[in-house]
C-alpha cells in the first residue's frame, strides 16, 4: 500500500496526462468546448485547464452552459452586431483579425505555464470558426511556445456546397497555422436517415470521449495502480508533433471488474492465470484492430500515417504489457511507420478501451472529395455571379444604349 | 320402635344427609332449555322446558305453575314417569305432579306473542326484557326464571344506528342526543341523529384519513424523489470510456 502510493506519487511527478487551453471558435466549436468541461466534471479527468468560447453570435454563446461567462468573448460587434456572419467566412476571419485583441484579452486570463497545448475547436463549415480558428491559431502560435493544435469539424454531406467550399478553404488554411490539425467528419459519423442537425448531441459525445480518452492518458488518481507504461502528455505531444492531419480511432469492451478495487485485486492480478492472461491480450489486440479498423473521427488509409499513438485504457487487472505490445506492432505493421507509441491509461471501471491516434495522415479520400466539390461549387458561384451580373445588365441597360447615365 | 332400630335409622339418616350433602347439586329441581331467542314484539315465541328431578328440594305433591308475559299464551304441560309413559297433563298453567304417580320429566311448552314494551333504556337494554316462564310452586316460592331480550323495528333500527355511531367514534354529544330520543321511544329521531353523527365523525375521520394519506402520499414522493435523485447520481455516466 504504502509502497503504491509512493508509486503513485513518483508517478505523477513524471507523468501526467495533457492539459489543455481550449478555445472554441463559432457554435459548434463553443459547444463542444462547452462539452469538454462536463465530461471533465463528470469523469473528473483533469483534461481542460481553461475554457474559453469566442463567436460573433451572441446568442450562441448565451446557449452555452459550463464555459464561464468571463471566458465567453463577443466579437465582430460592430460589424454583424451580434447576429454572426452567415456562413461567410472570409468575414469571419476578418472579424477575427481586427478583433484578435479581444480574444487575446480572454487568454490572458490561462495560466500558460499549467498548459501542455492551446486546442482550438471550430466547425469549419460556417463562418465564424472556420474564418477566424485559423487567424487565431496563427496569432497564439506568433505569441506562445505552447503547441497550438486544431479540432477541426468537417460539414456533412448534405449541408450544401457552400459549407463544403468553406471547410475545404478553411482546412487548408488551419493546418497551415496549427502544429497538428484533428478532425471529425460530421459526414462520416451522420446516422442514416437523420439529419446532422438533430444527431449533435451524440455526436458531441464521441468526439468528447474520443478525445478526453486520448488527453486523459497519463492522469494518475492516488488509488490507480502503478501501470506499466502509462501515457502521458509527452507522448501524444511528440506524436502530434511534426504537424498534419490526425484522426482517432477507438472501440470498447464491458469487462468485469474485481469486486474490491486495491489490495485484493492486486494480488489477484499478481495471480492472474495463464488463461486469464492470454485471455486480456487478446481482448487488447483485437479492440487495436476494431478501434482502427473501425469508423475513424476522419476515414482514411491507416496505411502511410507518420505516426501513430495507442492507449488502451481500462481496470489494471485487465490490462497487461503484452497485449498493449501486440497491438502496438500490428499497428506498425498497418502504419508501415517507425514511430508508434502505446501504453496504458489505468481507469476504475468496466470497460476496456483501445484509442488510437493516427498522426500525419495521407490517404484521405474524404479531403479529396471535399476539395472537388468546393471547386465545383466555387465554379458554380463565380458562374452564377457572373451570370447574374450579366443578367442585372442586359435588364438595366437599354438595347440600343441610347440612354445615358445620370453621372 | 327399639332404640336400636330408631339409632339405626337416625345413623341412616344422618349418612344420607351427608350423602346428599357431598352430592350438594342434587337438592334442586333440574331444567333444560335453550335460553330464549330475541324477538321481535308481536310476534308469536314458543319456548320448551324440560324438568327433572321434579321432587328434589320438593314436596313429594306440589302443583307446578308456569307464569308467562307472553300475550295469548298457551300452555302444554305433560308429566312422563321413567318409562316415558305420560302420567299428567294440563293445557293451563298449572300442573300437580305427586312422586307417587312416578313423575320423571316435566315438558313444558309455552307458546305466545311477544309483549309491547313499556319503557326504553339504550344503556341497560335487560330492562327491555320480558318474562318468557316463570315456573314457581303454586302461591309457593318461584324456582326458574326465563327471560328473553324484545324489540320494535324501529327501536332496532334506532339501536343499531347509534351502535354503528359509537362504533364510527361518534361524539359522546352527539350520542348522548341519540340516546335520550331512543329511551324517550322517538326513535326516528334517534335514528336520524345517530346517522348524522356518525356522518360528521366519519368526515372527521376521513378528514384524519386524507391528511394522513396526504402524509403518505408525501413521504412516498420524496422517497420517490430522492430515490431517483441517487438514481439519476449513480446513472449519470461517470465513465470515461462509454
Ligand atoms: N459535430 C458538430 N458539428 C456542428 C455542430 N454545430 C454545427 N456543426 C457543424 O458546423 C458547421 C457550422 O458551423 P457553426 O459552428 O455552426 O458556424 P459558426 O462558426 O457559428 O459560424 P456562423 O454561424 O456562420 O457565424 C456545420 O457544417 C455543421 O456541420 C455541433 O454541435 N457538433
Ligand atoms: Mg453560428
Amino acid at each position: 500500500m504504502g509502497k503504491t502510493l509512493i508509486g503513485a506519487m513518483v508517478q505523477h511527478l513524471l507523468k501526467r496526462n495533457m492539459k489543455l487551453a481550449m478555445i472554441g471558435f463559432g457554435q459548434a466549436g463553443g459547444k463542444i468546448v462547452d462539452k469538454f468541461l462536463e465530461y471533465d466534471a463528470r469523469t473528473g479527468s483533469g483534461i481542460v485547464q481553461s475554457a474559453i468560447a469566442v463567436n460573433t453570435a451572441k446568442a450562441d454563446l448565451m446557449g452555452l452552459e459550463n464555459i464561464p461567462e468571463d471566458n465567453r468573448v463577443l466579437i465582430g460587434q460592430a460589424r454583424v452586431k451580434g447576429h454572426g456572419v452567415g456562413a461567410d467566412n472570409e468575414l469571419g476571419a476578418e472579424i477575427a483579425e481586427e478583433d484578435i485583441d479581444e480574444v487575446q484579452g480572454a487568454i490572458d486570463s490561462v495560466p500558460v505555464h499549467e498548459i501542455d497545448a492551446f486546442l482550438i475547436v471550430a466547425g469549419l463549415g460556417g463562418g465564424t470558426g472556420s474564418g477566424g480558428s485559423p487567424v487565431l491559431a496563427k496569432h497564439l502560435k506568433r505569441i506562445y511556445t505552447e503547441p497550438v493544435y486544431g479540432l477541426g469539424i468537417l460539414p456533412g454531406g448534405d449541408e450544401g456546397g457552400i459549407y463544403t467550399l468553406n471547410a475545404a478553404r478553411s482546412f487548408q488554411t488551419f493546418v497551415r497555422e496549427v502544429d497538428n490539425l484533428l478532425v471529425f467528419d460530421n459526414d462520416a459519423w451522420r446516422k442514416t436517415g437523420e439529419s446532422v442537425e438533430g444527431g449533435y448531441d451524440e455526436i458531441n459525445d464521441e468526439i468528447v470521449r474520443r478525445f478526453g480518452v486520448l488527453f486523459g492518458a497519463g492522469e494518475v488518481t492516488a488509488g490507480d495502480n502503478v501501470a506499466e507504461s502509462v501515457v502521458d502528455s509527452s507522448e501524444i505531444i511528440n506524436t502530434l508533433d511534426g504537424g498534419g492531419v490526425s484522426t482517432v480511432g477507438y472501440d470498447t469492451e464491458a469487462v468485469e471488474e474485481a469486486e474490491s478495487s486495491g489490495l485484493l485485486s492486486r494480488f489477484k492480478g499478481g495471480d492472474q492465470n495463464d488463461m486469464e492472461t492470454a485471455n486480456t491480450t487478446n481482448r487488447i489486440t483485437a479492440l487495436v484492430r476494431k478501434a482502427a479498423l473501425g469508423r475513424l473521427t476522419l476515414p482514411c488509409e491507416v496505411e502511410g500515417s507518420e505516426r501513430a499513438l495507442l492507449v488502451v485504457s481500462g481496470p489494471s487487472e485487465h490490462l497487461n504489457r503484452k497485449g498493449i505490445e501486440r497491438g502496438r506492432k500490428w499497428l506498425e505493421e498497418q502504419t508501415g511507420s517507425m514511430e508508434v507509441r502505446g501504453g496504458d491509461y489505468p481507469v476504475q471501471e468496466p470497460n476496456v478501451a483501445a484509442a488510437v491516434l493516427l498522426s500525419g495522415v495521407h490517404n484521405v479520400p474524404r479531403i479529396k472529395e471535399l476539395q472537388q466539390v468546393a471547386i465545383e461549387a466555387q465554379e458554380n458561384i463565380d458562374e452564377i455571379q457572373q451570370e447574374s451580373e450579366e443578367n442585372l445588365e442586359s435588364l438595366v441597360e437599354d438595347d440600343e444604349d441610347e440612354l445615358d447615365p445620370l453621372f | 320402635m327399639s332404640w336400636i332400630r330408631s339409632s339405626k335409622a337416625i345413623t341412616a339418616v344422618v349418612l344420607l344427609v351427608i350423602a346428599l350433602g357431598a352430592v350438594g347439586t342434587a337438592t334442586a329441581v333440574s331444567f333444560d332449555a335453550d335460553s330464549p331467542e330475541s324477538t321481535e314484539v308481536g310476534e308469536t315465541m314458543t319456548f320448551n322446558v324440560e324438568m327433572t328431578d321434579v321432587f328434589e328440594d320438593q314436596p313429594n305433591e306440589w302443583t307446578v305453575d308456569a307464569n308467562t308475559e307472553l300475550k295469548g299464551a298457551t300452555v302444554q304441560m305433560i308429566a312422563e314417569d321413567v318409562s316415558g309413559e305420560e302420567v299428567a297433563r294440563s293445557d293451563n298453567s298449572e300442573l300437580q305432579v305427586s312422586s307417587e304417580d312416578g313423575v320423571n320429566r316435566v315438558t313444558i311448552e309455552i307458546q305466545g306473542e311477544v309483549p309491547g314494551i313499556s319503557s326504553y333504556s339504550y344503556e341497560n337494554p335487560d330492562e327491555q326484557n320480558f318474562k318468557v316462564l316463570e315456573i314457581s310452586q303454586a302461591d309457593g316460592p318461584s324456582i326458574e326464571e326465563w327471560q328473553a331480550p324484545r324489540y320494535t323495528e324501529a327501536s332496532q333500527e334506532a339501536r343499531n344506528a347509534i351502535e354503528s355511531a359509537e362504533d364510527a367514534g361518534a361524539s359522546e354529544g352527539d350520542l348522548q342526543n341519540a340516546i335520550s330520543s331512543y329511551n324517550s321511544e322517538n326513535f326516528g329521531n334517534a335514528q336520524d341523529l345517530a346517522e348524522s353523527a356518525e356522518d360528521s365523525a366519519a368526515g372527521e375521520e376521513q378528514t384524519q384519513q386524507y391528511l394522513m394519506f396526504g402524509g403518505i402520499a408525501l413521504v412516498v414522493i420524496v422517497l420517490i424523489g430522492g430515490g431517483y435523485y441517487v438514481y439519476q447520481q449513480r446513472q449519470e455516466n461517470t465513465s470515461k470510456l462509454r
